[in-house]
Order: structure tokens, then sequence, then C-alpha cells
């Protein structure tokens, strides 16, 4: 098998050095959020392993189009993508176990629900830190990659959201909040909320001037630039509800409730698919 | 950083890399087989519980009851409430209480509370509800 990179072992023990601080960074919330726990053994099981393969699909996603080796080729960023899984396993079983949350007189099943719905968010966050947490010169890709023209294509960019929307998403679809607030609201705030939602996609991506958005956000047109923002608040939304159903939130609910819900957890989503997709692709000044 | 660079680095993955690899493939698949296993055990039955009563001891000036419960069915019990009672006609006394969360399979242990002169032997220990996961 052929790699397109080669590295000292004090150089991967620091890729994943910084990968152990993204996960605990990004995901730390989760890890410490009962609903989170509760899911590990009140979600059935089938639907943790379509989580785990949902969040392996978002890995390579994210490795391939805005990760440290965009160069590398589909095999290399398969395995990135399991040893990330396999980082965030690790972490997540750590601090569930320091925590208190598994150990002696857990039942295996309970154990591994609980470690395999935490770890899937901690794989997102190592993949990121790995990424974005390097030092300036660290002799990989990253933005400058044989690919960096292509990764800011419209399918590309709409990956790199899909991930943001989800790492954002997540830290708020397990809990009763979104449920409160999606009870409690009348339909015209849940109206207000999703015209709110767009317009701070707007925002972000032709207004503030974040650092990547005259890279990676088209703007030609009036057109473009429409088809961004909607396409934007459309990933935030998918996100959101899949963030929602696999967190059980949707289980027995009516579809207003449903529809309700996926526009509350849209806020997040789509800062997640607009400000943290174009930060998940900045590097530091220098690369 | 630029003396790491000068260093002669070996071909493709290194070792720490292919560890690192086949620890985590290790971890992912045995995670996807418990997982696997347990899906398919799923019965999609009720929740079952199970009270057991331990042995009473005098804490305190009070009498503790241990107790266990366990769910021997396929579903989550939420907000489990136990009431054990003394029965004595008018004066009859009850102690309860609620656990959270009983998974699948799994045990949840608590104490309740009676007068010292209670007699341990006359407790009866019954689920009073639950409600059950969606």
């Amino acid at each position: 098998m052929k790699f397109s990179h080669e590295r000292s072992v004090l150089r991967s023990a620091r890729e994943y050095g910084r990968g152990i601080a993204g996960g605990l960074m990004f995901s730390l919330p989760l890890l410490y959020t009962m609903e989170v726990w509760w899911a590990g053994f009140i979600l059935h099981p089938g639907r943790i392993l379509l989580y785990m393969a949902c969040t392996f699909v978002l890995l390579f996603l994210y490795n391939r189009f805005a990760g440290l080796r965009r160069d590398s080729s589909l095999i290399e960023v398969a395995i990135d993508s399991v040893e990330e899984m396999g980082i965030g396993l690790l972490i997540a079983a750590a601090v569930l176990w320091f925590t208190a949350r598994i150990g002696p007189g857990i039942q295996l099943s309970e154990t591994a629900g609980k470690i395999a719905v935490e770890g899937m968010t901690v794989a997102i966050g190592v993949s990121v830190g790995t990424a974005q947490l390097g030092a300036e010169d660290d002799g990989d890709e990253g933005l400058v990659g044989d690919d960096g023209p292509a990764a800011s294509g419209y399918l590309p960019q709409a990956a790199i959201a899909l991930c943001g929307a989800v790492l954002f998403a997540a830290n708020m679809a397990p809990t009763e909040e979104i449920q409160v607030i999606a009870m409690e609201s009348r339909p015209v705030m849940i109206l207000i909320l999703a015209l709110c939602s767009l317009a701070l996609g707007g925002l972000v991506l032709h207004f503030a001037e974040l650092r990547g958005a005259n890279l990676y956000v088209p703007r030609d047109t009036w057109l473009l630039s429409t088809r961004g923002v909607v396409t934007t608040y459309a990933i935030a939304l998918v996100a959101g509800a899949g963030c929602l159903f696999f967190f059980g939130q949707f289980d027995g609910q009516p579809w207003r409730m449903m529809l309700a819900q996926t526009v509350v957890i849209g806020v997040p989503a789509v800062l997640g698919a607009s400000a943290g997709r174009l930060l998940l692709q900045v590097r530091p000044p220098g690369n | 950083m630029s003396r790491e660079k000068e260093e002669k680095i070996p071909a493709g993955k290194n070792a720490l890399e292919w560890s690192v690899f086949a620890v985590s493939s290790l971890l992912v698949l045995g995670i996807i087989i418990l997982l696997g296993v347990d899906a398919l055990r799923w019965g999609g039955g009720p929740a079952r519980l199970e009270i057991g009563l331990g042995e009473a001891k005098m804490e305190g000036g009070q009498l503790c009851v241990p107790l266990r419960v366990t769910n021997q069915g396929d579903t989550v019990a939420v907000n489990v409430n136990v009431d054990v009672t003394a029965p004595g006609g008018n004066g009859a006394k009850t102690a309860s209480v609620t656990f959270d969360f009983i998974p699948r399979g799994a045990t949840r242990e608590g104490r309740v509370i009676f007068p010292p002169e209670q007699d341990p032997t006359k407790l009866e220990a019954r689920i009073s509800g639950y409600e059950t996961a969606p």
C-alpha cells in the first residue's frame, strides 16, 4: 500500500496529542450531559450503530475535503477516520470512567452504548483538532494541498458545512431544552426563529467577513449568494433533524413538534454550517 | 521543527500510526459486535421488574432496609417508584424510593427507612409505577 505522507513517530505523537485536545475541547459539554449518558441505554442498539456509520461518513468527508492531508488516497482517509473513531471511543471511555458513569456493576451493553454515543462526537472533535490545532509549520498540506481549489467547490463546501452543523447541533440535540422551547413557543415565534436563522447564515457568510469567507463563499452574483445561504440553512436543518432523531427526540412526537424542534436546533446548526464551516477550514497564518 | 524535517523518516506509516490504527480498529469492531449482538437480542417487550429486599439493619436509630430492583425485560423503565409497606390495618406504614432509570438487564439498589420498632419480616415491596421509554 502506498502512502502520500511520511512522518516521524514524534510528529505522529504530536498529531495524536492535538487530536485528543480537540476531541476533549469540542465534546466536553456532551461528555458532561446526562441526557447523552441516558441515550446510551435508552436508544435501540441498531440506531447507535447507524449513528456510528453516519459519523464515519462525516469524518471521511471532513478528512477528505478539509482535513490535514486532503491529498491522501481514499484508503488513507478511511484509515484516518477509523483512527479518529478509535481515539474518540478511548477518550469517551476514559472520561465516563473517571466520572463514574461506567465501571463495575454496570452492564456491558449499557457501557458499550454510552461509550459509542459519546465517542462519536469526540471523534469529530479529534478530527477537527488534528487538522486545526497544529503548529504553523507542521509540514502537512492543510489548505494549500494539491486539491485546494477543488475543495472550495459547491459539494465539498456543503460536506464541510454538514460537519460544522453536526458539531454544533450535536451539543444541544440531546437536551430537554430543545423540546421545551419547541413545545412552549407559538408557531409564529418558530417562524421568526427560522427567518432569523436564515438571516444569521446570510450575515455570517456575506456580511461579517469572517476569515476564509473570501476563499470558500461564492458571491459573484445574487443567485450564487442566495443559493449559498439557502443551502447552508437546508444543511443545518438536515443536520439538526438527524441529531434529534439519533438522540430519540423525535420518538413518539407529532410532526408539528418534530418540525418545531428542527427549527429550534436549526439556530446552532446554521452557525455551525456557516461560521463553523469557515473555522473548520482556517489554518494558522503562514500555512 | 526544521531539525525534525531533516530526520530520516521511514516510508509510509510508522509503527505508532499502525499501532493506533490496530487498536482503533479493534475498539470500533468490538463496539460494533457488542451493539450488533444487543440489537439482535432486543425483543421489544415491556420492562419486567423484580424486587428483592435485603437484610434490615439499625442505623442511626432507624431501621434501614436495602432493596434491589432488576429489570429482566426488553425496555428501559423510567422513574420507577417502589413502595415498601408494613401492613398493620389502619396504622400501615409505607416508605418509598424512586429510581430515575433501570436499563435492560440492569440492577439498581436503594434503601427505605422505617421506625426502629418495625418488624422487618413483615415488609412487603411492590412497584407502584414507572414510565416506559419511547
